[in-house]
């Protein structure tokens, strides 16, 4: 038997393994009879769960003294219910992880079907439309009872989702009158205007987009469809893509970790893709700082997001990926 | 099925404020988010289905919304006055120091980690189940361990590396 998951020896120890992961446990158990590296391993991982824990712990008192009283709550919930509708939203947030709420996919929404993930397009076309809806929002108001928090993100979305559609017609435009020309706003890339790789490799995600059936959309929502073709069209000339691949070397024995991101490109244009367990992912990075990237990838059934931060000759971070020529 | 706000608001408010205070970083106000998550769920016209999960969901999110909206009051104060944003009342005894301290150097080993490994770690150390984590952040039941391992051994290297100096986490 290989030696035992990291993951498993956690859940083990947090006494949460699954049926699978139960009759997985019981191989596991009869090798650490015979494995002294693995036996290692489970007491590393028991002290750095127990350092976990205190750590937060250390953080302060578990609660500050004092609750109100439930009917107190229930009170000022019989309030809210009486305010004009307008006021609020009672569906914020439910159920969602943070990378599939609106506000997360209201940016994206506009170069998801360019990327393919057609169903998801679809769904964002007829559950929350390109736009976000209008709402009112203060930008310094503290936050009050009426639910400001979503309506500066759908701002944001708003905002962000613009100025990309923005962008991509302007660097369509680009492309066009001057196929090599980088697009503009990305200082850091290093130029690699002969990068036939990155042409070939976007021809199927933007061929995708290009065949996108207008029908199994609604009638504006084809037109969008046409809007996002210049899109597809500067992505397949724009060059410059970074590339990175995760190294074997780099591996310390957890390597093949469920999740682990093999190879990872960035195309100048915000496009990403990322092949994570043998799996393409694709979607958009942003910068967030001077060397810290932001990714929200999808694999046409949800959303997740990678922190990265740029090293001397790769990325670290959710992915820890060496730099490599662009295939 | 209707959901027993009161047993939930029995069993889960101290974890609530507790997730709500490593996120904001203020006692008080971790407090008052509680209060609203809860008043949102008891408000809802549309039915939850995971309660639990639910709270936690808005909760997060009301505390991403007031970190945005402090990061901006901050960055305003910072040009209007050219001073320091973050100061703070000076801590009167000798355990207020020494928990200030605390608090500071595991809230800058916290931010040192990646959004998705902090929110695991938060939302383990709030006692949610990992099935529960799973359905928060969207990540697969079998990959919780591995990412909840993994963001345990960066917290502990961070915060090792923060009090102690950069090559304490390499010993």
């Amino acid at each position: 038997m290989p030696h035992i998951n990291e993951g498993l020896l956690h859940a083990q120890l947090d006494g949460a393994l699954g049926p699978d992961e139960q009759l997985q446990w019981a191989e596991a158990e009869a090798h650490l009879e015979v494995c002294e590296d693995c036996r290692r391993r489970r007491d590393e991982a028991a002290d750095l769960r127990g350092a976990a824990r205190d750590l937060l712990a250390a953080a302060g008192p578990a609660a500050p003294a004092g609750r109100p009283a439930f009917d107190e709550l229930v009170d000022r919930a019989r309030l809210r219910r009486a305010e004009p509708a307008s006021g609020r939203k009672s569906s914020a947030g439910t159920g969602a992880a943070w990378w599939r709420t609106p506000a997360r996919l209201g940016w994206a929404a506009s170069l998801v079907i360019a990327v393919g993930a057609g169903w998801i397009g679809r769904q964002l076309v007829v559950e929350q439309g390109f736009d976000a809806p209008e709402v009112a929002t203060e930008q310094e108001a503290p936050m009050g009872r009426t639910g400001r928090g979503e309506g500066a993100d759908l701002e944001d979305a708003r905002e962000d989702g613009r100025a990309r559609e923005a962008r991509a017609r302007r660097d369509a435009a680009a492309a066009a009158a001057a196929p090599e020309a980088e697009a503009e706003a990305e200082p850091r890339q290093e130029a690699r205007p002969e990068d036939e790789g990155l042409q070939d490799k976007a021809q199927p995600i933007t061929d995708a987009a290009a065949e996108a059936e207008p029908s199994e959309f609604g009638a504006d929502d084809a037109i969008r469809v046409q809007e996002i073709a210049p899109l597809a069209a500067a992505s397949r000339a724009t060059s410059g893509a970074r590339c990175y691949e995760a190294s074997p070397a780099a591996g310390d024995g957890r390597a093949a970790a469920a999740g682990k991101p093999e190879t990872l490109r960035l195309a100048p244009d915000g496009t990403a893709t990322l092949r994570l367990d043998g799996r393409p992912l694709v979607g958009f990075w942003e910068r967030t700082g001077a060397d810290s990237l932001r990714l929200r990838v999808t694999d046409g059934e949800g959303w997740r997001e990678l922190v990265l931060v740029e090293a001397a000759n790769g990325v670290r971070g959710d992915a820890e990926l060496e730099t490599v020529d662009c295939p | 099925m209707a959901v027993d706000w009161e047993e939930i608001y029995a069993t889960s408010w101290d974890d609530l404020v507790r997730y709500l205070d490593r996120k904001v970083w203020d006692p008080e106000r971790a407090r008052d988010l509680a209060q609203e998550a809860f008043v949102r769920a008891l408000s809802s016209d549309v039915e939850i289905d995971n309660p639990r999960g639910w709270l936690f969901t808005v909760a997060g999110n009301l505390a991403r919304d007031e970190a945005r909206a402090a990061g901006r009051r901050r960055h305003h104060l910072r040009i209007v006055t050219g001073s320091r944003a973050d100061e703070v009342e000076e801590p009167t005894t000798t355990e207020d120091l020494e928990m200030d301290r605390r608090r500071a150097a595991v809230r800058m080993a916290l931010d040192r980690l990646s959004e998705r490994d902090r929110e695991i770690l938060l939302l383990w150390d709030a006692g949610l189940s990992y099935t529960e984590i799973a359905a928060e952040t969207g990540l697969a039941p079998g990959a919780i361990g591995t990412t909840l391992g993994r963001a345990r051994r960066r917290l502990v290297e961070a915060h090792a590396e923060g009090t102690e100096g950069p090559d304490a986490a390499h010993q």
